[in-house]
């Protein structure tokens, strides 16, 4: 499925993906938080909302809220939400689904897709917040898996040892030097480390900063 | 005698003057509960100022025909009311109805909404309810003809009205474009790595007037690697329509590229979903088509798959599930993976939150490099609890490497490791908020391998606004027995609001002391230095930069980055 290119397509692709992201961005509307469109019909159940219907709708039809149309939804339901969520359409979680306390009891992948395919577990708020999905910390987290990241490992982006991690995929990898380093291994000619047989226990040479700082004892 | 009687009769008209006059003291204006407030103990009225509703008036509610409990209006909106329950294990429910009694002397010029019928309240001590005057009865209404309504005695009008379909409305796309990108060098080795990525998802609902939607989940990589190796990678994450799943229809189908709707736990399939909501609220589904390799691209075709689950709920809330799935796969032909996938939910509005899933392959003839016909090859395991201010989350996890022909882009270890590899670890984590600002936070973690035992652990407190409003400072200190070396360090994390966006600062110091390494060099100072500011620009884009620095033993290793999204 992938497509390999050469050098100067993918500059021009590279390009061109920029070019069309900038020309079709300013197209795209902002999603407007009560966007409301008439052929959409109440998806909310209604018998909750106050009897008076002036509080938010306005006109001859039921199609236009009025233009200081405010929710507050802590204070009206006791959930407060924020970042990306307070700033969603409603439409985005009550919706033909059905109720939505039932979704959002499941957790975050109650509504949201788990694209690590279960393996990272429930609790997707110890590495994402709710401004954006990027994970943040995660050197931090990692201290707690017995391979804490030390020098050039640090800034190693996370798709060298984890290579679905473009797409969510970050089991299992092994932690042994070899499960990544083994092209390293074999392309080291000076001195040959195949032929006198250093082909394990790479730290009692090296430090997981860096491959040059090897030491014989 | 006479006088006597005189003076009774007296005494009887002056009581019964003051009865009356208690009579007219209230005016019972009906009301339905709207919500529960933010706050325990109070629930949101839909009465308020224009119906002459004011601070302190008695509430009273009912349920099932009777007075269930009472209350008093503690803050008044034009058109609603927070009203504070007396007997806080008396919460009215949402819908339920109710009478606000309003003093008759307050503004009585003013028009009385028509009242409904609603059941006999037990008055209010001492005041009998006035009454209300003849009204005129609206026209008889035809009967509603919608079956979708429902409607009972009761009901707000548009309780059950019927809801548009998702087929007959206008198609309508939503989604979102991101962008990232990062550059990262060490100096002492000259070495690089940088990524570039930019992709869209994009939902189009509605596309054929069928109800269903379109899913586009598409990026393009270019990535340099440390060896300069260079990637560009276009592809496809998702493309698939999906029709159903919603209340209005139980059956759900999705085809094309997805990942799997009811058991995600089987991956990404090229290929067709079904799945169903039974009456009892448990569903059931199945799936068949190619699994993409779940590398970097995503090459499909190798991997034939198909799977079935059933997953029991208790209820409709569906706070207690547990689902059972299988998944055959075939590699190039040849059969390769049984797979069986269990899960159990169980989320109770209080107490104890418990979600676990179990991944076990069975093995058969073909399998040489395991000895047991069943493996547990991965489970997750959780067991949360929050209270008001504290939490505590219990987590393992289990890990091996199954023995399969297809290629998942793991990096395997080989035969041997495939053997041998086991990984478990169990994590707690608590906080406790401490007065207004401050919050304790503490993560103790033990692992242990095939080969090593080892753990960690974090002690921190976090401050909110204590340099400056709007900001959050944390100091945390650490300690870790890794799998090659020891480390100990603090790290201090300040961060603030600012208008249009955040700045974070973050300074890391650490001590790590090698295993196997010569003495007179197995130490090494690491320093690690980061920045990042978000911006919230026009039309809602959401921009982040960042950049690391890390210093150690003589050399260093730094990062710049971006990351930028916007949603439509």
């Amino acid at each position: 499925m992938a497509i390999q290119l050469n050098k100067r397509r993918r500059v021009i692709l590279g390009l061109a993906a920029l070019i069309v992201v900038a020309c079709v961005t300013p197209d795209l509307q902002t999603g407007e938080r009560y966007r409301w469109w008439a052929g959409l019909g109440p998806v909310l159940p209604h018998d909750s909302f106050p009897g008076d219907c002036r509080l938010c709708h306005v006109g001859e039809n039921w199609t236009t809220l009025t233009e200081n149309f405010e929710f507050d939804h802590e204070l009206r339901t006791g959930v407060k939400l924020e970042g990306a969520h307070n700033r969603a359409q409603c439409l985005r979680c009550h919706n033909d689904r059905g109720p939505v306390a039932v979704f959002q009891s499941q957790g975050c992948t109650g509504c949201h897709e788990d694209t690590h395919y279960g393996e990272l577990g429930n609790d997707c708020s110890s590495c994402h917040g709710e401004n954006t999905w990027r994970a943040q910390g995660m050197i931090e987290r990692h201290n707690r898996t017995g391979f804490p990241l030390e020098g050039t490992h640090a800034v190693t982006a996370c798709h060298r040892c984890h290579p679905g991690a473009f797409n969510g995929n970050f089991l299992p990898t092994d932690n042994e030097c070899l499960t990544c380093h083994v092209d390293d291994l074999n392309g080291t000619n000076n001195p040959p480390h195949i032929p006198l047989g250093w082909v394990d226990r790479c730290d009692r040479c090296h430090l997981p900063t860096r491959w040059n700082q090897g030491r014989i004892n | 005698m006479r006088p006597a009687i005189l003076l009774m009769i007296g005494l009887g008209l002056l009581c019964n003057r003051q009865a009356t006059a208690q009579e007219t003291k209230y005016v019972h204006v009906d009301l339905r509960v709207s919500s529960r407030g933010a706050a325990p103990g109070v629930v949101i009225v839909d009465r308020g100022k224009s119906d002459r509703v004011e601070l302190g008036d008695t509430v009273i509610f009912f349920e099932g025909g009777t007075e269930f409990s009472r209350g008093n209006v503690t803050q008044v909106d034009d058109r609603s009311a927070i009203v504070e329950i007396r007997d806080q294990s008396l919460i009215p429910r949402v819908g339920s109805r109710g009478q606000v009694l309003i003093p008759s002397s307050r503004n009585p010029q003013r028009t009385q909404r028509p009242r409904q019928p609603t059941p006999t309240p037990i008055p209010e001590p001492t005041v009998p309810k006035t009454e209300v005057p003849p009204q005129e009865l609206p026209p008889e209404h035809p009967g509603w003809r919608n079956r979708d309504e429902d409607y009972q005695d009761g009901m707000a009008l548009l309780a059950l009205v019927k809801p548009i379909r998702p087929e007959e409305r206008e198609m309508e796309v939503t989604g979102n474009i991101y962008s990232s990108g990062s550059f990262a060098q060490t100096r002492g080795e000259g070495s690089q790595n940088s990524y570039f990525r930019a992709g869209a998802h994009v939902d189009v609902l509605n596309p054929f007037d069928l109800g269903g939607g379109i899913t586009i989940d598409t990026e393009f990589d270019y990535r340099r690697e440390v060896n300069d190796k260079t990637g560009v990678d276009i592809y496809p994450k998702r493309f698939s329509y999906w029709q159903g799943g919603s209340r209005f229809e139980r059956t759900r189908w999705e085809f094309g590229r997805f990942l799997q709707h009811g058991m995600p736990e089987f991956g990404l399939v090229d290929g067709v979903e079904w799945g169903h909501r039974l009456d009892n609220a448990d569903r059931i589904g199945a799936s068949m088509g190619f699994m993409p390799e779940l590398g970097d691209d995503l090459n499909s075709g190798d991997d034939f798959q198909f799977a079935a689950y059933y997953r029991w709920a208790a209820d409709d809330r569906e706070r207690v599930t547990a689902t059972l799935g299988y998944q055959k796969t075939l590699h190039n032909g040849a059969a390769d993976r049984d797979l069986v996938v269990g899960k159990v939910r169980i989320l109770p509005t209080e107490g104890w939150d418990f979600n676990s899933t179990i991944w076990v392959d069975i093995y058969t003839g073909s399998d040489n490099l395991k000895d047991s016909a069943l493996e547990v090859t991965m489970a997750v395991a959780s067991l949360a609890r929050r209270w008001d201010g504290a939490g505590l989350d219990l987590t393992y996890r289990h890990s091996q490497f199954p023995d399969i022909n297809r290629n998942d882009d793991f990096i395997f270890p080989g035969n041997a490791g495939i053997e041998d590899y086991r990984y478990d670890r169990l994590t707690l984590s608590a906080w406790q908020i401490w007065g207004k600002d401050t919050r304790f936070h503490t993560v103790l973690s033990g692992w242990d391998d095939e080969r090593e035992t080892g753990g960690s652990a974090e002690l921190g407190w976090d401050f909110q606004d204590l340099l400056s409003d709007r900001s959050h400072t944390d100091f945390t200190a650490f300690g870790d027995l890794a799998k090659f070396s020891k480390v100990v360090g603090v790290r201090l994390n300040h961060g603030k609001y600012v208008d249009g966006g955040r700045w974070d600062l973050f300074y890391e110091i650490s001590g790590h002391n090698f295993d196997h390494f010569p003495a007179d060099a197995n130490d090494l100072i690491q320093h690690r230095i980061r920045a990042s500011r978000s911006f919230n620009l026009r039309e809602d884009w959401l921009l982040s930069l960042f950049g690391d620095l890390f210093i150690f033993d003589d050399d260093a290793s730094w990062a710049v980055g971006f990351d930028m999204n916007k949603s439509f």
